[in-house]
């Protein structure tokens, strides 16, 4: 297993470098740079703050600072467009947002999702069943912003019971990540149901019965474990889809996270900003997926890593 | 076929077909029988609300002079006859923005779909054909592109060089390729050496002939299944892009635009939000469901595959 | 005489289904005696895995239905009896061994877990006696270093020692009855011999009383003392072994006994089979449902089901034209010594 973790890990390092050049050339390729859009500095001022962000050399060289300066310091530049903030700051700030709306959206996700999930797979085809998974169904379906809003407008306009501005208060947490984590809920409920059917439907479970096994214990000992792989593969796929809807959720709700950061400075050419975001998103991404992979390992006693 | 015959029997499916007709009859033929062009502005008539329960109070309550000429009470509730589905905060008609951004928005994610369609076919089909290190190396480059953070490429890559339309669903097409590749890949390599195929060689057909007449119109069913979800997913990736400002710029405007621009008043206007979002989530259901049914139809062997 | 441990009356199983009703058991008694080893032979579809399935009463009731008969053990009918009472039987007085070991354990739990937690549920056992007494049982069962194959999944070990940890878990408590559902079928011939003989043992030794559950009359030979034969969800033909295999009666038990590939006859005779197909369960009725297939049949065998006919005492059948009586052979397999018929048998030459 450690050598698996030490693989991915490789894996994964060579994937960051892969987005970070890109990202890197992209921004660089695009017309214009961080400046061009400000009111007209005289020329000298705008050699001397180009010349700060090494702007003035080849773009070769550029990178190669760059890289340095990550993988070495693990300093991300300062910023060009907050010029007294550092990208390392900036990012820290709008993470402690982030992270909160996504640990709480994940939460949700997984506790709604795999309670309807189980829910629905123990009441097959009676009413208990079909409801949860026709909400599922709808929740797949339902953009974001448009889940969030209406929500917004349930909530914060007719029943005026939760904020749905700003997170000030940590009642604003909540219209957030129940939003984000609904979406992923919904999957999660009907991978979930379908999980624990199929090992339900197992022969093992009839020895466990045969065996005198009470009810209860054939449930939670026998058939969860099966049951919730396929919502542990899903985690993967589904905390990268999170991290994208935050973006959504950040702009409905009016979050100062990494996501307004991240968009700004992509319109606003802030290439440090962006790049650092970029960075921060994929190695989120990687370690989770690195994360879920192992759990699963975990969980299902056959997987083996060669 | 006797596909088709089992589609229509599929009641949702039907549904959702009907919902997209009339969708895409609405915003391509509608606009000849408008009163209002999408960017005619009244600006008396700024803010209109499709109904309220009392004309009065709402004009006493937000401010916003109401003509009483224009709303006829039915069923105890005021309906607003001038506007339909009320104004936006330029007076400008809501059913015909609405309309107009059906036609951008089901555009741009048809095209999307027929690009991400167009590339993968043609990486999976090559790649399932010629099989050996050309192969390998294909799905290494799938995999790795699979595990990059791929919308955030896609946002920077809008929001550097994001005003063209072409750009836009080339972009989002080029996010979804991969899954097509790789069901296209694996169709052809099971399909490869069938007879049908070495009768096709053995008559004289080159490798083009080969895949062109006989291996892609053999896979087409689950590549019509895949296609009739891909729209769906389009669509919502560029409701995404034009919700956060990247996709669709003014004087455009998509579903996800429409959403974007009222975002802010979504507590005191709330019809300006929710009638763009309910319409593409109306749309998307109904492909989905069109999705389904085609996927049922065409190979009941498919169902739970994703 | 023996005790009788187990008492079917009149047992019959309904499943309801898109094609129509599936009569699956069909107004089905036996009785199951201390000691003894019980053979159901039948092909599938003949109703022989149901009807144990309803004695553990393991059938999923709503497509399942009991629609008669009562089932009696210990005093109690279980059909009757609640659930928890009916867990407390499984796995303690009666336990069930199914077909293919491979699904039939667990793949997320060691073995060692659903070892122990059979002790755990029906005993007062500590953890350290429970984990000793499974080891000593896989021991008997002659599982090769049981300590590690204990601590294992069951991924890690082949068919044969499934079977073997199954089997295992079953007798852990000494039940009284042990159901064994084609116990050998998923396992190549080696391996069935060797698992045979561990059922034969575990009767020898435990009396505990087994029912084998099986469609090869090869295996039935070998280690039972009684026999029945089940067709179309009905009881063919019953009785001890030599009443079987000496003094068929049913024309399907024929059928059955002639089908058998044996190592005496000439290179190159033909394989006999039974003509036809296996009859569809949701259209019997009151007739012979062997009849569409049987050589013998005539119009009364198609109109009225045939009642039970007795041979001699233990010994019965469901035919109105059975087959005569052969002779008993010059030479007999051999069969364990202190397997004791329940009464004399006489041979009756007609």
């Amino acid at each position: 297993m450690f050598r698996y973790v030490l693989k991915r890990l490789w894996g994964g390092v060579i994937t960051l470098f892969v987005v970070i050049t890109l990202s890197f050339f992209m921004m660089r390729l695009a017309p214009g740079g961080p400046f061009s859009k400000d009111r007209a500095y005289p020329p000298e001022v705008l050699r001397n703050i180009e010349a700060k962000y090494h702007l003035d050399k080849p773009v070769l060289v550029q990178y190669w600072i760059y890289i340095k300066r990550v993988v070495v310091n693990f300093d991300l530049g300062p910023s060009t467009r907050y010029s007294d903030r550092s990208v390392n700051e900036l990012i820290a700030s709008g993470l402690d947002f982030s992270a909160k709306v996504g640990a709480g959206a994940l939460l949700c996700a997984v506790l709604v999702g795999v309670l309807s999930g189980l829910l629905a797979a123990l009441n097959h085809n009676k009413s208990l069943d079909y409801i949860p998974m026709s909400l599922a169904m709808v929740g797949v379906s339902v953009p974001d912003f448009v889940l969030a809003n209406l929500l917004v407008i349930l909530f914060g306009l007719q029943l005026q019971i939760l904020p749905v501005a700003g997170v000030d208060e940590w009642q604003g947490y909540i219209l957030p990540c129940v939003t984000l984590g609904l979406i992923y809920a919904s999957s999660i409920a009907r991978l979930t149901r379908g999980g624990m059917l199929e090992i339900l439907g197992q022969d093992f479970i009839r020895t466990a019965r045969a065996k005198g096994l009470p009810k209860r214990t054939v449930l939670w000992k026998h058939s969860l474990k099966g049951g919730l792989l396929p919502v542990v593969s899903y985690l993967g796929p589904a905390t990268a889809g999170m991290l994208t809807g935050s973006l959504i959720v950040e702009k409905v709700f009016n979050i100062p996270g990494l996501g307004r950061f991240f968009i700004d400075s992509a319109i606003n050419r802030d290439y440090t900003l962006a790049m650092g975001s970029v960075i921060v998103y994929a190695v989120m991404i990687i370690a989770f997926n690195i994360i879920v992979d192992c759990l699963y390992g975990v969980l299902d006693p056959r997987v083996t890593y060669d | 076929m006797d596909a088709f015959l089992r589609l229509l029997r599929n009641k949702a499916a039907v549904i959702g077909m009907l919902f997209v007709f009339a969708m895409v009859f609405a915003a391509f033929v509608g606009p000849a029988f408008q009163q209002y062009s999408y960017e005619e502005e009244d600006l008396d008539r700024a803010n209109n609300p499709p109904t309220t329960w009392d004309v009065q109070k709402f004009s006493e309550g937000t401010g916003i002079q109401l003509n009483a000429a224009d709303f006829k009470k039915w069923g105890g509730v005021y309906w607003n006859t001038k506007h339909y589905l009320g104004t936006d905060d330029l007076g400008r008609d809501m059913l015909v923005r609405i309309l107009y951004g059906a036609k951008i928005s089901l555009t741009v994610g048809f095209l999307a779909a027929v690009v991400s369609l167009l590339i993968g076919v043609s990486v999976g089909a090559v790649a399932g054909y010629l099989g050996g290190v050309v192969d390998e190396q294909i799905v290494r480059l799938i995999d790795t592109l699979y595990s990059l953070p791929y919308m955030f490429f896609v946002i920077l890559l809008m929001a550097i060089a994001g005003r063209s339309f072409y750009l836009l669903f080339i972009a989002i097409g080029a996010v979804s390729w991969l899954t097509t590749a790789r069901i296209v890949r694996g169709q052809v390599i099971s399909l490869k050496n069938s007879e049908f195929i070495e009768a096709a060689r053995s008559s004289g057909t080159g490798h083009f002939g080969i895949l062109a007449y006989h291996l892609i119109p053999n896979t087409l069913g689950p590549i019509i299944v895949f296609f009739s979800l891909l729209v769906p997913r389009a669509m919502l990736e560029e409701a995404f892009l034009s919700y956060l400002g990247l996709g669709v710029q003014a004087p455009m405007a998509s579903w996800g635009s429409l959403v974007a621009d009222a975002q802010n008043y979504v507590t005191i206007y709330p019809w300006m939000v929710v009638l763009p979002g309910l319409a593409l989530t109306l749309t998307l259901f109904s492909l989905n469901f069109i999705g389904d049914g085609l996927r049922d139809a065409l190979d009941p062997k498919l169902r739970g595959k994703q | 005489m023996k005790k009788s441990l187990l008492q079917v009356s009149d047992l019959s199983v309904q499943f309801k289904t898109d094609q129509g009703t599936v009569r699956a058991v069909d107004h089905v008694s036996f009785d199951l005696n201390e000691g003894e080893v019980l053979g159901i032979v039948g092909e599938s579809g003949s109703g022989k895995s149901v009807t144990c399935l309803t004695i553990m009463g393991l059938l999923p009731m709503p497509p399942a239905k009991v629609t008669s008969g009562e089932i009696r053990f210990q005093g109690n009918d279980l059909l009757k009896i609640p659930e928890s009472k009916l867990e407390d039987i499984r796995g303690k007085d009666i336990s069930m061994i199914f077909q293919d070991p491979f699904t039939s354990l667990n793949p997320y739990l060691k073995i060692s877990t659903q070892m122990m937690e059979v002790l755990a549920t029906h005993s007062k056992l500590s953890a350290k006696e429970s984990r000793k007494r499974c080891l000593e049982v896989l021991e008997q069962l002659g599982v090769s270093e049981a300590e590690m194959r204990f601590n294992s999944y069951p991924h890690q070990l082949s068919g044969g020692l499934k079977q073997r940890i199954m089997i295992g878990m079953s007798i852990l408590l000494s039940p009284k009855i042990l159901i064994a559902d084609e116990p050998t079928t998923a396992l190549d011939v080696t391996i069935q011999a060797q698992i045979l003989d561990l059922l034969r043992e575990i009767n020898l030794k435990s009396g505990t009383s087994i029912i084998l559950i099986t469609h090869d009359l090869g295996v039935v030979a070998g280690l039972c003392d009684r026999v029945q034969v089940m067709y179309g969800g009905r009881l063919a033909e019953r009785g001890n072994y030599d009443d079987i295999f000496y003094r068929t009666r049913h024309p399907y038990t024929r059928g059955l006994m002639e089908s058998i590939p044996s190592l005496e006859v000439e290179p190159g005779t033909r394989l006999k089979p039974i003509p036809g197909s296996p009859p569809d369960l949701t259209q019997l009725g009151d007739f012979c449902a062997f009849s569409p297939r049987c050589p013998r049949a005539q119009e009364i065998c198609r109109t009225v089901r045939p009642l039970e006919a007795v041979d001699n005492p233990g010994h019965s059948y469901e035919c109105y034209f059975p087959v005569g009586q052969g002779s008993p052979p010059a030479s007999r397999p051999n069969r364990a010594a202190s397997m004791s018929s329940s009464e004399s048998s006489e041979v009756h030459l007609s």
